[in-house]
């Protein structure tokens, strides 16, 4: 057990005492990014109730072997952007393409079948069937498809298998995969998804948030996947407010300001302190002119 | 503990306290009434214990399972399907109409009553699905108009013409009677398999295989194919399974309809082995005596067999009651209605409890295996 003196000890240091190791940090090195387009958002606009623009003529591309940050403060369309990437809600204009399949007015399912995977920002709320049993989350948007379904039939001793496997490769920690996704902390309940996802075997990864709320270890095996089924040629689209996550994780950042896409940035040239004061449009009075940073 | 021991034990544990609260509650009635408690119960099991009663109570059994069953197609996803009552009243209607003016071999026969009964059960719960799915119309309103709109109106307008006005046609005014060809055997031989017993009179529904083929028809849906995993997971968290890709416009379409096919069932023991016609004496209240019984079997396939027996026995009951003079024939309609709430209180505490031990049992384990 250690002491430190709450004057002289810094956040990281903390962190590194609870883990008891050197802190694991976000930062990735080598580019894995190739030329080929696994995902791509044109002119996509999403009106909300009252008409008016949640969403505003975004573009952007993700291409093989790339992460693509999406920095922003809360609330300038974050959400209603991943709704038009996952398909739960439809744009009135624009297109999304994934791996060359216009996929705008798709049903959710195609997209997942397609090789969607999602980690949602809400894993309660959008990810977890809490009352079900772990082996019938870890089929949870994959139903469809091998080891989990046989045609119609759900394959039950599949399921088990494949959760098995995700327990293990993701470090879950639970007594058995019989106990409901209630009984288990957020970190392994967010492993839980991180490696149903990982194991379906996606093209495009969306990742909304996927250390939000979980603990430092957890984490580090979150950005150990990414990293990871980046090497191996994962498109991901990853949106968080962990600004040294974006900045360490992604291979590009755009910063989403009052629905537009205002900035696209280098993470290799920035600091949190400069994506932040894009993010609240500080940085925006000076580049007006430009309209858009290319660093 | 031994694990399976003790989640038999949780699970067991709600019916039980439901069952010793209905006692109580149900005695007290009993003596504020100037009944003998004591005498009441002591007649209720004399009764239930002869072959006529155990009949009697299979035979109510039988429709109120398959209510059951229809409720908790719709309440394993979180739609509350109000409308059973109008969809197998104006379906057995159908299935009378349609059986008295068609003559068919026996099987065939049967088999078209029975398919009649389940299309227009469908199709009319499936009008509730349409309105909810395209127009947001809440299910449990629609459903509700449309009892009346089955009963009081289509039956209303079309039943005076097809009303059997022939000489020999039966005093309860009624469509005309089915041919023996579109009757169900009775399961008389069965109950003569185990006791030596003459029903006095009493026949065993034949409907009873179809409850049965039902019930094990909903568990195998539910458990076992991708659409019942659909479904459920759109009950335990319609955003998540949403965003898992489940449709759930087609969900509330398949799950509605289903319900109601199955509602179109309700009314086969009347019209394939009772009087073989809609008559005004028609048995009304078995579609809410469905939703009773799916609360009490908490949707599955087995716990609503004990229910709808539960259920059935007290019904069948209410009578002897009567007659014997021991209590009045209301008192079972108490003791069915204790029973549906105390369970209910019952299931969510020890719901309550269950998931806290779950969650306790799950990080005391994973402390002590590093």
């Amino acid at each position: 057990m250690a002491t430190v003196d709450a004057a002289d000890v810094t956040a990281g240091d903390l962190a590194e005492l609870m883990v008891g190791s050197e802190l694991p940090t976000p930062d990735t090195t080598d580019s894995t990014v190739t030329d080929e387009v696994m995902l791509e958002v044109a002119n996509l606009t999403m009106l909300d109730e009252a008409e008016r623009p949640t969403v505003a003529d975004v573009s952007f591309q993700v291409h093989k072997g790339e992460v693509l940050g999406v920095a922003g403060i809360e609330g300038n369309g974050q959400s209603e952007l991943i709704d038009a990437i996952v398909g739960t809600e439809s744009p009135s204009t624009g297109s999304v393409m994934m791996n060359g399949v216009d996929v705008t007015n798709a049903p959710v399912r195609d997209r997942r079948e397609g090789g969607l995977g999602y980690v949602p920002q809400d894993r309660h709320e959008e990810g977890l069937l809490l009352d079900a049993p772990l082996w019938e989350n870890a089929a949870l948007g994959h139903q469809t498809s091998p080891p989990f379904a046989k045609g119609i039939w759900i394959d039950r001793a599949g399921s088990r298998k494949r959760t098995e496997e995700i327990r293990e490769e993701f470090d879950v920690r639970t007594p058995n995969i019989e106990v409901s996704a209630r009984a288990l902390s957020g970190g392994n309940q967010q492993k839980l998804i991180i490696g149903r996802e990982m194991l379906a075997n996606p093209v495009v990864l969306l990742a909304a948030h996927p250390t939000r709320g979980i603990d430092v270890g957890a984490q580090a095996d979150v950005w150990n996947e990414i990293r990871k089924a980046r090497s191996e040629g994962l498109a991901t689209l990853l949106f968080s407010a962990d600004l040294e996550e974006l900045i360490g994780l992604s291979d590009r950042i755009v910063v989403m300001f009052h629905g537009r896409l205002v900035a696209t940035l280098d993470p290799a040239k920035i600091d949190s302190r400069t994506l932040g004061s894009y993010m609240t449009g500080a940085a925006l009075q000076d580049t007006r002119a430009s309209d858009e940073v290319v660093a | 503990m031994n694990p399976l021991l003790r989640r038999a034990g949780v699970t067991l544990a709600a019916p039980a306290m439901a069952f010793v609260f209905a006692v109580v509650i149900s005695s007290i009635v009993l003596e504020i009434s100037g009944s003998n408690s004591y005498e009441t119960y002591k007649t209720l099991l004399e009764n239930g214990s002869r072959l006529e009663t155990m009949i009697d109570t299979l035979n109510r059994a039988t429709p109120l399972y398959i209510a059951g069953i229809a409720a908790a197609i719709g309440f394993r996803m979180n739609l509350f399907n109000i409308g059973i009552e109008g969809q197998y009243v104006l379906a057995a209607f159908a299935a009378a109409v349609v059986g008295s003016q068609v003559s068919l071999p026996g099987p065939l026969h049967v088999a078209v009553i029975v398919a009649t009964a389940m299309i227009v059960g469908g199709a009319f719960s499936g009008l509730a699905a349409l309105l909810k799915v395209y127009r947001g119309v809440n299910e449990v309103i629609a459903t509700i108009m449309l009892n009346f709109i089955a009963i009081g109106g289509i039956i209303a307008a079309i039943f005076p013409r097809v009303i059997d006005r022939s000489p020999n046609a039966a005093n309860n005014a009624g469509t005309p009677k089915i041919a023996e060809s579109g009757w169900l055997p009775d399961l008389n031989w069965l109950v003569e398999i185990f006791t030596r017993d003459i029903g006095k009179g009493r026949e065993l529904t034949g409907v009873l295989l179809i409850a049965m083929a039902v019930g094990i028809g909903f568990s195998v849906f539910v458990n076992r194919t991708r659409y019942g995993f659909d479904l459920r997971a759109s009950g335990m968290n319609p955003i998540a399974a949403r965003a898992g890709g489940v449709p759930p416009g087609r969900m509330i379409l398949i799950a509605m309809i289903l319900s109601g096919a199955a509602a179109g069932l309700i009314g086969m023991p009347e019209i394939l082995s009772d009087t073989h016609s809609y008559d005004q004496g028609f048995v009304r209240g078995l579609g809410f005596g469905g939703l009773a019984v799916a609360l009490l079997g908490r949707n599955s396939a087995g716990g609503i067999v004990f229910a709808a027996l539960l259920f059935g026995f007290l019904d069948s009951s209410s009578a002897i009651l009567q007659v014997s003079g021991s209590a009045s024939a209301s008192i079972v309609v108490i003791m069915q209605a204790t029973i549906l709430l105390a369970a209910v209180v019952a299931y969510e505490v020890v719901n309550r409890y269950r998931q806290r031990d779950e969650i306790q049992r799950a990080s005391t384990e994973m402390e002590a295996a590093p």
